[in-house]
């Protein structure tokens, strides 16, 4: 693996140099820390009903620094916590994907033939299924709970994955260091977690960044939905729902329709283009390179 | 083939040379055979994963007594082998009958799904065309002024656009509009008064506007750094006609073969817009489907979603191949 | 001229040239010596990160300014042959719908300027694409297209370089004979010491960016006055050199676009080379219907 230490540099280099990247990392940071330092730092708990302050503006009431929802809780911390179920249920659900498409894929790209074209089939036919639709089924048929969700999106996440870590397998397969350990005897399990998979981890962990975002959205999509997770467990979507339901039957108190839907959809909106900012921002730098470079080409006689 | 205006130019590099047609209906059918297996796959799974299920739908009633228990199961077939009960859903189902729905005692799922179908797709067709009519040019816009205010101005909307979620965006749209400024209705539909449906079209196109947007300005500049181009130019050729003859044809096909992805996403966001602005679409029933775990209205519903999915993929992959240079050149699929 | 980079690179400087009427000027270089982007420069065509400075007078107007001056006359005015000749034709067009677009020309106009640039057959690939025909062929292709709205002067940039030897002379001789029947002034722009001999009336000889040498055709192939020209001229194998013998070269490379160098760009590669050509960047000097820009041009009897 010589040599990747110039590409990280190369990487980190260019990001530090754009703007937009470096703000999102900053906020991502920021709202990372926020989610599990949060709520230690605060008076209430996220079911703790407070029932002297009920749907309370901002800053109006003691230590309710965003108020609080109708029942009484803190809206502050159920954001918090929102965050953290959120991002938790993101980064397991990753996690999955990865376990299952990095073995997938690797295993398929090794062996190539007909094992490798079935194994894709497979892959190919799920990816025809609608994503959303099918975690709405399994929800409906194994109960609503994070479990659930957990393993519904990282059912479908993993094939994205499977294709791309096949893509670099298949062409890992034909180095030398690969060759090596086939003829030194080395069995199929261990060429593929010994040699391959380190070797394909780069590109991968770039990718699983970008399925982060995915899985949140589709979580929020379906707590949103009341798909998803159930109340008093506190998901962003569910949050913002809350939010959206405040307006219509509170709708004379135009105060609390604001605070409720905005504290909580910044929430949500926040955590989704930060984490497409910083990959946007160092894919962006590789492509204005690429353009100028190009542009210096039709320059030279 | 003489002198036309651009715009009559650019329509007919839409027409294809006769022996083109003739591979064209090969590739539908190839095209229209692949699609089969993947619905079969859709049907299948729906199907299985809920008789799966653990417990069985009645068991959220109240406690029933065991005889009526078995006699509702045997009225919804419920008690015959899985393969009975998967070969009579499939027979159903070519012949639109979804069965009936467990919740709604009075109602089959066809019967739902028919009442929720127009409305859908309603605001579906006027998102889709809103979002094409207002991103593609956006799109072209920036990438002319590339690098100017109008450029980043429509590009950091797009990503706005692209990275808010429709479920943000929908109470947003509802708040401001809705209920501070009083502009347009937020909940219900009364058939005849199309204001009901401006928000939540609106809502359900800006994410593809946005997308539209960047991907139409991304590839029309791609486009713009070829040498024809330049050649073009030199020639004298006036800009416009540069633009719409010779470089948006080909600009524009990855636009094409974004649209079956964008149906997809206005189908998934047509769920959230009909729950939160209370249309009586597909989308609604299907939530609340979910919700009350109603196994044949969900299955039906996801089946039709599906099919719907599929039907506009293989229509974008069909213009797509028709407007490919390299098929239209090479008469070859 | 100027290209805006993470540098700043200026490509050329200092570039004094003059074309007549109907006559057929060669500008000769090596790569990267700024011979392509003179032309571009000329007709408003350079990329976007690139700026023009001093001033281009076509037929009594001035084409650099702001706002594109030079849009009008591109075409009718000033034709264009590109070094890539699959790179000069949409790929999506066909051929005869893209030779037809220049204002007022029929289908008919086209077959005959086809015909006119020597393609057999011109009828049936009118309605060809342009991927279906050869390179050579292309490449006739695009010099009709650049002659259909019928310019009064053709730049052709490396128009051969990218063809094979046996087409590259035809091409050349349909060239000639093209400016010779339409009353056509042409601006050749080649690397290749061959093609010109056989077309130019004046030769202008680029290096690093600049003019510096520029003579009729004949007196300077009998002897330039430029260093750089008489190691060109003498690089040419000759058919009387005898088997085995050594290609001869100019010892060393050009400088890099970008790397401006006090004195005589040249000198670094110079076998002349002098105490002041390193401090004192030559001036182009004109002597009657010659110039060069050497502090020590070769005398007669060196050349």
């Amino acid at each position: 693996m010589s040599g990747r230490g110039g590409l990280w540099r190369d990487a980190l280099s260019r990001l530090a140099g754009n703007r937009v990247a470096l703000v999102s990392l900053a906020i991502l940071a920021l709202m990372v820390v926020a989610a599990v330092v949060g709520p230690f730092l605060l008076d209430y708990r996220e079911d703790q009903i407070d029932w002297a302050h009920m749907a309370a503006p901002p800053l109006s009431a003691q230590g309710h620094w965003l108020g609080t929802d109708r029942l009484g809780r803190d809206l502050l911390v159920r954001t918090l916590y929102g965050l953290r179920v959120s991002m938790g249920i993101a980064l397991l659900a990753t996690l999955v994907s990865l376990a299952i498409g990095v073995s997938w894929g690797a295993v398929a790209g090794y062996l190539r033939g007909r094992t490798d074209a079935l194994m894709m089939r497979v892959v190919d036919v799920l990816y025809a299924l609608p994503q959303v639709f099918f975690v709405i089924i399994l929800t409906v048929v194994f109960g609503r709970s994070p479990a659930t969700l957990l393993v519904a999106i990282g059912a479908f996440g993993w094939l994205t994955m499977a294709r791309i870590v096949r893509g670099q397998a298949l062409a890992l397969r034909e180095r030398e260091f690969v060759e090596a350990a086939i003829v030194g005897g080395a069995g199929t399990a261990r060429i593929v977690t010994r040699h391959i998979i380190p070797n394909l981890l780069g590109p991968v962990i770039v990718f699983a960044t970008l399925t982060v975002p995915q899985v949140i959205l589709v979580e929020s999509f379906l707590s949103f939905l009341g798909i998803g997770i159930q109340e008093p467990l506190a998901s962003l979507g569910n949050l913002i729902a809350d939010g959206a339901v405040e307006m219509e039957t509170l709708c004379l108190l135009l105060a609390s329709c604001c605070w409720c839907s905005a504290s909580t959809s910044w929430a949500t909106a926040c955590a989704t283009p930060s984490i497409r900012g910083i990959t946007d921002g160092a894919a962006r730098d590789q492509q204005a390179d690429g353009g100028f470079r190009r542009t210096t080409r039709h320059s030279r006689g | 083939m003489h002198n036309k205006s651009g715009f009559a130019e650019a329509a007919s590099f839409f027409v294809p040379a006769q022996p083109v047609i003739v591979t064209m209906l090969a590739y539908v059918a190839r095209r229209l055979l692949g699609a089969i297996p993947t619905l079969a796959v859709i049907v299948t799974l729906s199907f299985v994963m809920t008789r799966l299920a653990p417990g069985g739908p009645f068991d959220e009633e109240q406690a029933l007594p065991p005889e009526i228990r078995a006699n509702l199961e045997a009225a919804y077939g419920l008690d015959q082998p899985m393969a009975v009960q998967f070969g009579r859903y499939v027979a159903g189902l070519l012949r639109g009958d979804f069965g009936p729905s467990y919740k709604f005692r009075d109602f089959t799922v066809t019967e739902l799904i028919a009442s929720g179908l127009p409305v859908s797709l309603t605001i579906g067709a006027a998102a889709m065309l809103l979002a094409i009519t207002l991103g593609i040019p956006a799109g072209i816009w920036a990438a002319l002024r590339q690098d100017r205010l109008a450029d980043r101005l429509v590009m950091s909307l797009a990503v706005a656009g692209i990275s808010v979620p429709v479920f943000v965006i929908a109470p947003f749209l509802a708040l401001v509009f809705g209920i501070w400024v009083h502009w347009l209705p937020v909940a219900g539909w009364t058939p005849g008064r199309p204001g009901d449906l401006v928000l939540p079209v609106v809502t359900l196109a800006l994410p593809v506007i946005a997308y539209l947007a960047r991907l139409t300005r991304g590839s029309l500049l791609e486009v713009l750094r070829a040498p024809w181009i330049r050649a073009a130019r030199a020639r004298g050729l006036p800009p416009h006609r540069i633009l719409l003859v010779h470089a948006l044809p080909g600009a524009l096909l990855p636009v094409v073969s974004y649209l079956g992805p964008a149906v997809a996403a206005v189908l998934t966001g047509s769920l959230v817009v009909e729950t939160i602005f209370g249309l009586p679409g597909m989308g609604r029933h299907l939530v609340q489907g979910a919700l009350n775990r109603d196994y044949t209205l969900v299955m039906g519903m996801v089946i039709v979603y599906a099919t719907l999915m599929i039907t506009m993929n293989l229509m974008a992959d069909l213009v797509y191949a028709w407007l490919d240079p390299r098929i239209r050149r090479e008469r070859r699929l | 001229m100027d290209f805006d980079g993470p540098r700043g690179i200026r490509a050329v400087d200092h570039v004094e040239l003059s074309v007549e009427r109907q006559s057929c000027v060669a500008i000769v270089g090596e790569s990267g010596s700024g011979k392509s982007q003179l032309l571009l420069a000329c007709t408003g065509l350079l990329a976007a990160n690139g700026r023009a400075s001093g001033s281009v007078c076509f037929d009594g107007m001035e084409l650099l300014g702001a706002g594109d001056p030079a849009a009008q006359i591109r075409g009718s005015g000033i034709g264009f042959v590109f070094q890539d000749a699959s790179g000069s034709l949409t790929p999506h067009r066909r051929i005869g719908d893209q030779l037809a677009e220049a204002g007022g020309a029929t289908m008919a106009d086209a077959e005959r300027m086809l015909e006119r640039v020597r393609l057999p057959d011109a009828r049936r690939h009118l309605a060809e694409y342009p991927h279906e025909l050869s390179g050579g062929m292309r490449q006739r292709v695009a010099i009709a297209a650049a002659l259909m709205p019928q310019p009064q002067l053709l730049f052709a940039d490396e128009p051969t370089t990218a063809l094979d030897v046996t087409v590259q002379a035809e091409i050349i001789a349909l060239l000639a004979d093209l400016c010779r029947e339409l009353g056509m002034a042409m601006l050749l722009v080649t690397h290749d010491l061959g093609v010109v001999s056989s077309l130019a009336e004046r030769i202008a000889v680029m290096y690093a960016g600049r003019i510096v040498e520029s003579d009729e055709a004949a007196r300077f192939l009998a002897g330039p006055g430029h260093p750089y020209s008489a190691g060109l001229l003498a690089a040419v194998p000759r058919l009387d050199d005898p088997p085995g013998s050594e290609l001869r070269t100019i010892a060393g490379t050009p400088p890099r676009p970008g790397m401006i160098l006090p004195g005589c760009r040249f000198e670094p590669r110079c076998a002349h080379a002098q105490a002041r050509c390193r401090g004192e960047d030559p001036p182009f000097v004109r002597h009657g219907a010659a110039g060069v820009a050497c502090h020590f041009p070769l005398k007669q009897g060196e050349r």
